[in-house]
């Protein structure tokens, strides 16, 4: 009988419970479980992520159409810068949205796999996360980079758009994390974060600028660190300076911030999930 | 002999889940009025110790809902203890419901290999073994078709050929495995039998007591979360055997001796065409469901609790005819009201 040490490489479930999965493990599922999310949704066909800009580009002009001439006044008197404007907006918040929304049900989801396998719960909704970032990176980003590169003319730009991007992606690895948890305790979050969604695009500037809200709501419009995400990145790409630091710290960090603060929520409360899958 | 797997005073609380309102709206509402109350834990593992050494075989047998999946659960990392620690060292193979996770829409190779990463297996791994996995589940002719063309049977095939394609050092068994046809029975019986022969670690859940006698060395007997018995495989087997019966035996005595009384009173108002004489105390009482009375007919009946007699005001046995070793006999509603 072949007896090698081999078998417990290939076997490479944790040699104890007790211990942690190894980091290539857990990415391994992660990709894999990502890889199965964009399958399912685009049956094979690369060009199916593009028709994930269709929606942001269709309200773009939309907007552009109907609020165009009205608020150009604030756009240096310039439908098309308005409707660069909006089209960013519309890409991080349709980015955000729809990962957050769909990590949401990823454990509940996945309820039936977890109690047949040993498996890091965590794996379902940052996977769903990472097939978003995976469609965000070659569907909307190459966008904005031509984008950013046509109003700056300069690489730097380009390149520091990754900052804000990155607070963006923490900022929804930890929404998703927070929903997919609660989700397991209670079943109606479902229809409060869709409405929490409107809420969110509603007070977020995205198709009006923000001179439009009254000077005493301004700050705590401020506060929501999407709007911060979603101005550096405007900042960065369509204005045509060079980008404001403190603005792509800012989104840096409060992205960081909500990813802490998701982790640890999420690890405080996942000992009781098993029971309620 | 090293031990492979031990578990040392584990306990496991588990939430009731109908205890739980999964509605955020419905619990804050209840939190206003001052309701809210925390969720039940019921405890399913109680203080289970256990200690099996490498190429052990252990046979795990019990009642249904008695914890021992709950047990495997444990033992394969897939529930995490509410006290105690489990140790488990070396690869571990469980082969709990086979399938569970594949998805249809895909194709077989790709299913291979998702399901051989989740359970496990090095992206290099899986890839090398699809042609040997397919080959084994007979299915290289399905190789690209969606997974949903298959049948049920192809699909058990596919998961136990995953499953199995190495020898893990620990291989769990829920249940015996009913796979497929018989030439693929036997042919995973074969497999399986290689991991016996081979000095694999082997706990098997089943309730086929023959097959925990013949091929485990050890048995253990759950019984609501705890350890009944543990030892010798014939032991063990016998005495479950000698408690199933009893607690069987016991339960024909109630039933049968119900029924043979409302038989004999039938065929006496049969017989008499008129009701038997029954003395009827009091407006009677429900008794586990069963309106119970008092009655004295000349025949034998059978024992009911006479200490609830007290607590409705009758003195026993002074106030109650006694028959054949004072006796209570007990009808069932439907019958009682005939007399």
């Amino acid at each position: 009988m072949e007896r090698s040490t081999t078998i417990h490489d290939v076997w490479s479930v944790p040699r104890s419970v007790g211990q942690k999965l190894q980091l290539q493990r857990y990415a391994d599922v992660v990709q894999t479980l990502a890889k199965r999310n964009l399958k399912t949704r685009y049956r094979g066909s690369i060009l199916g992520i593009y028709w994930s800009l269709s929606n942001p580009i269709l309200m773009t002009l939309l907007y552009s159409a109907i609020f165009g001439s009205a608020f150009a006044a604030s756009y240096d008197n310039s439908i098309v810068s308005y409707g660069l404007s909006c089209f960013c907006g519309l890409a991080l918040m349709n980015f955000f949205i729809q990962a957050s929304s769909q990590a949401l049900p990823s454990i509940v989801g996945s309820g039936g796999l977890l109690n047949k396998i040993r498996l890091p719960v965590s794996v379902f909704p940052l996977s769903v996360i990472a097939a978003n970032v995976f469609q965000l990176t070659i569907g909307t980003l190459p966008f904005l980079a031509i984008i950013t590169l046509a109003t700056s003319k300069s690489a730097v730009n380009v390149v520091a758009l990754a900052v804000p991007m990155c607070g963006l992606i923490m900022l929804t690895a930890a929404f998703g994390l927070i929903m997919s948890a609660l989700y397991v305790f209670f079943r109606d979050v479902q229809y409060l974060y869709e409405l929490f969604g409107f809420v969110l695009f509603l007070t977020s500037p995205i198709f009006y600028p923000i001179e439009l809200v009254p000077p005493q709501l301004r700050p705590v419009v401020g506060l929501n660190p999407l709007a911060m995400i979603i101005s550096s990145v405007r900042d960065i790409a369509i204005s045509g300076n060079s980008p404001h630091l403190h603005l792509m710290l800012l989104s840096f960090g409060s992205g960081f911030a909500a990813l802490a603060v998701g982790i640890v929520f999420f690890l405080s409360v996942k000992s009781d999930f098993m029971d309620l899958l | 002999m090293s031990a492979k797997i031990s578990l040392d005073d584990v306990s496991l609380w588990r939430r009731t889940q109908e205890e739980y309102l999964y509605d955020l709206k419905r619990l804050v509402l209840r939190a206003l009025e001052g309701k809210h109350r925390r969720s039940n834990r019921r405890r399913v593992l109680h203080n289970v110790s256990l200690t099996v050494g490498a190429g052990e075989k252990l046979g795990i047998i019990g009642a249904n809902g008695s914890g021992k999946s709950t047990l495997l659960k444990v033992i394969c990392g897939i529930l995490r203890p509410t006290s105690g620690r489990v140790h488990v060292d070396g690869t571990l193979a469980p082969l709990i419901e086979l399938g569970a996770g594949f998805d249809a829409e895909m194709s077989v190779i790709e299913n291979i290999l998702f399901y051989g990463i989740l359970l496990g297996y090095s992206r290099a791994g899986i890839h090398e073994r699809v042609d040997r996995i397919l080959t084994f589940a007979e299915l290289n002719d399905h190789a690209d078709e969606p997974l949903k063309t298959l049948s049920s049977g192809m699909n058990a095939r596919l998961g136990f050929a995953i499953a199995t394609e190495t020898r893990p050092d620990i291989l769990i068994l829920d249940e015996i495995l009913s796979v497929g046809d018989e030439s693929f029975r036997q042919k995973c019986a074969e497999r399986i039998k290689t991991f016996w022969d081979a000095d694999s670690t082997i706990i098997a859940v089943s309730h086929d007591l023959h097959f925990i006698r013949t091929q485990c060395q050890r048995a253990l007997w759950i019984e609501e979360g705890c350890i009944r018995m543990d030892g010798a495989a014939d032991d063990v087997a016998d005495g479950y055997l000698e408690s199933v019966s009893m607690m069987t035996a016991a339960r024909d005595l109630e039933e049968n001796g119900r029924r043979e009384f409302l038989r004999e009173d039938l065929f006496r108002r049969a017989a008499s065409r008129q009701p038997p004489q029954l003395l009827v105390r009091g407006r009677g009482f429900d008794y586990e469901g069963t309106k119970i009375f008092l009655v004295r007919d000349g025949t034998r009946s059978w024992i009911r609790d006479p200490a609830w007699l007290p607590a409705h005001g009758y003195r026993w046995p002074d106030d109650v005819e006694l028959i054949d070793d004072g006796v209570i006999a007990s009808i069932p509603v439907a019958e009682t009201a005939a007399v």
